[in-house]
């Protein structure tokens, strides 16, 4: 082999190898991430009266799993020790019509793509309020990667973005306990108010 | 040189140093490092006098009690994180929950009642949207 | 300076760099006559001279290494103690002139005036300012000319000379109302 086959055999494996090593260290494979963007709503918080923010990475998570030695903990121990993160963005406004459907659809849009399904998909007319959950599961259909649920009232909007292998069951289960009311209770204003977030006077 | 000057070089000829002198100066070197000596050499036998022994002891001293404030601090400061990383993690869970029971809720309502474990295979059954 | 003693100085030096200990002693007992005597000139105190004899020679042990040769030696020696003795002064408050009267009455018609007359010329060269002093001891002590001694001091020459011919005229004229005095 000459010089020039030489060059000529040497550059496709060089972009073979190249790929390979992208493939090896690049994040998940388009639409395999299941943590959303969610910053786009972060204005909203200028115009809500009670605001409900929460970033927690796996670092954090972990942290706080160190502190979560109640026994009134321990069930949400349990659901997030193996995730990966839990985001929350809830707005509370006064009034009808402070975030407009062009914020909602920046999320939803995300959630588009063929990795995600859109298991649970509710709406009230009457009520103005759609409920949508949506899984991110791997590609054996077993494992979950991640959670995101969008409730849009017409004077709240919530999205909760979870993660990694979440338990809905466990989750929907926490009912009732962490001061989480059981749906039709009245809901207590002491166990409503976030510890440690903007309040509502009402 | 005129006579008066000569006079001055008499007067302010050399005069021999004081008996010992020369000891007395090689006893003050004793201790010191050796010129061309490596300088962390000469910084160690620097660091041997007793007088900067005393005051590096001293500063040791500083030093700990100033390591024990700031791991003191970083402590404090971990305990807020972990205690508001906690607090997060109800709230997140406390919303999430509600959020998810608030919409099985209603689609068990309009569905007919379904046991929460089928939602587990929901991501092939895939109930679409109710409209109420 | 002889050949002799440059050549004597400068294997002392090569001797110490190769870390012979003991030429450091050899080059201090060459040495300290000089710069003994430029500080004792310079303060008219033996206890204070020694002192800033033994404090050059520290800091020459220290700076050894940057010494070049016989010569540098020397120089860097006459100029250290210089510098020294001049800072040695100023850091007392400054004694009054050297009163002549201070000088013992000597012995009536002595043959030899010399030891009396030295020890006044030295009282008297002590009385200069600090500028001054460094001049006359240097050119008179050393032997020095005026461009080695604007060189040690770091002056010009024409101010070497000036301070020279000033410092020349004011004890003559010392010497003279000292000499009519002691005559009497």
């Amino acid at each position: 082999m000459n010089a020039t086959q030489g060059r000529i055999y040497i550059k496709p494996a060089l972009i073979l190898f190249g790929a390979m090593l992208l493939g090896a260290f690049s994040p998940p494979a388009f639409g395999q991430n299941p943590k959303l963007d969610i910053k786009n709503l972060e204005p909203l918080a200028k115009k809500a009266s009670e605001v409900v923010d929460v970033n927690l990475d796996g670092a954090l998570l972990k942290l706080a799993s160190k502190f979560m030695t109640s026994e009134d903990d321990q069930e949400g121990l349990g659901i997030i020790k193996n995730l990966k993160g839990i985001y929350v963005k809830n707005f509370e406004f006064d009034k009808p019509g402070e975030y407009s459907q062009a914020d909602v659809e920046a999320i939803r849009g995300q959630l588009q793509t063929p990795s995600w399904s859109r298991i649970v998909s509710a709406q009230s007319k009457h009520e103005g309020e759609t409920t949508e959950i949506y899984l991110m599961t791997a590609s054996d259909g077993g494992t979950v990667l991640g959670m995101a649920i969008i409730n849009a009232e017409p004077k709240e909007l919530t999205v909760v973005n979870i993660v990694g292998p979440i338990d809905i069951d466990k989750l929907s289960a926490l009912e009732g306990k962490m001061g989480i009311p059981r749906l039709g209770e009245k809901v207590k204003e002491s166990s409503k108010k976030p510890e440690d977030h903007h309040e509502k006077q009402k | 040189m005129n006579p008066f000057e000569e006079k001055l070089r008499n007067a302010l000829r050399r005069e021999a140093a004081p008996e010992g002198f020369a000891e007395k100066v090689l006893a003050r070197t004793r201790g010191l490092p050796q010129p061309g000596e490596k300088a962390w050499r000469q910084f160690g036998a620097f660091l041997a006098l007793p007088v900067l022994r005393g005051a590096l002891a001293a500063a040791a001293v500083c030093l700990v009690i100033a390591a024990g404030v700031v791991h003191h601090e970083r402590q404090e400061r971990w305990r807020r994180e972990g205690e508001m990383a906690r607090v997060q993690v109800r709230q997140a869970l406390r919303i999430a929950s509600v959020k998810l029971n608030v919409a099985r809720k209603k689609v068990r309502e309009i569905n007919r009642e379904t046991p929460p474990s089928r939602l587990k295979c929901a991501v092939h059954e895939r109930p679409q949207g109710v409209i109420t | 300076m002889t050949t002799a003693t440059l050549q004597q100085g400068e294997e002392g030096l090569a001797r110490f760099i190769r870390g012979d200990a003991t030429a450091f002693a050899d080059i201090v007992q060459e040495h300290q006559s000089m710069v003994f005597s430029i500080a004792y000139h310079f303060l008219h105190d033996r206890g204070r001279a020694e002192e800033v004899a033994q404090d050059v020679f520290l800091r020459l042990y220290r700076h050894l290494a940057s010494i070049k040769s016989g010569n540098h030696l020397v120089f860097w020696l006459r100029k250290v103690t210089c510098r020294r003795s001049i800072d040695e002064v100023r850091k007392l408050p400054k004694a009054p002139p050297a009163s002549l009267e201070d000088v013992a009455e000597p012995a009536a018609e002595s043959p030899d005036l010399d030891p009396l007359l030295s020890r006044g010329l030295r009282r008297m060269v002590a009385s200069l300012s600090e500028d001054a002093r460094a001049v006359v001891v240097l050119r008179y002590q050393e032997e020095l000319d005026l461009a080695d001694i604007a060189e040690i001091l770091d002056i010009p020459v024409n101010t070497v000379k000036s301070r020279l011919q000033r410092s020349l005229e004011i004890l003559r004229e010392k010497f003279h109302r000292w000499a009519g005095d002691v005559q009497r």
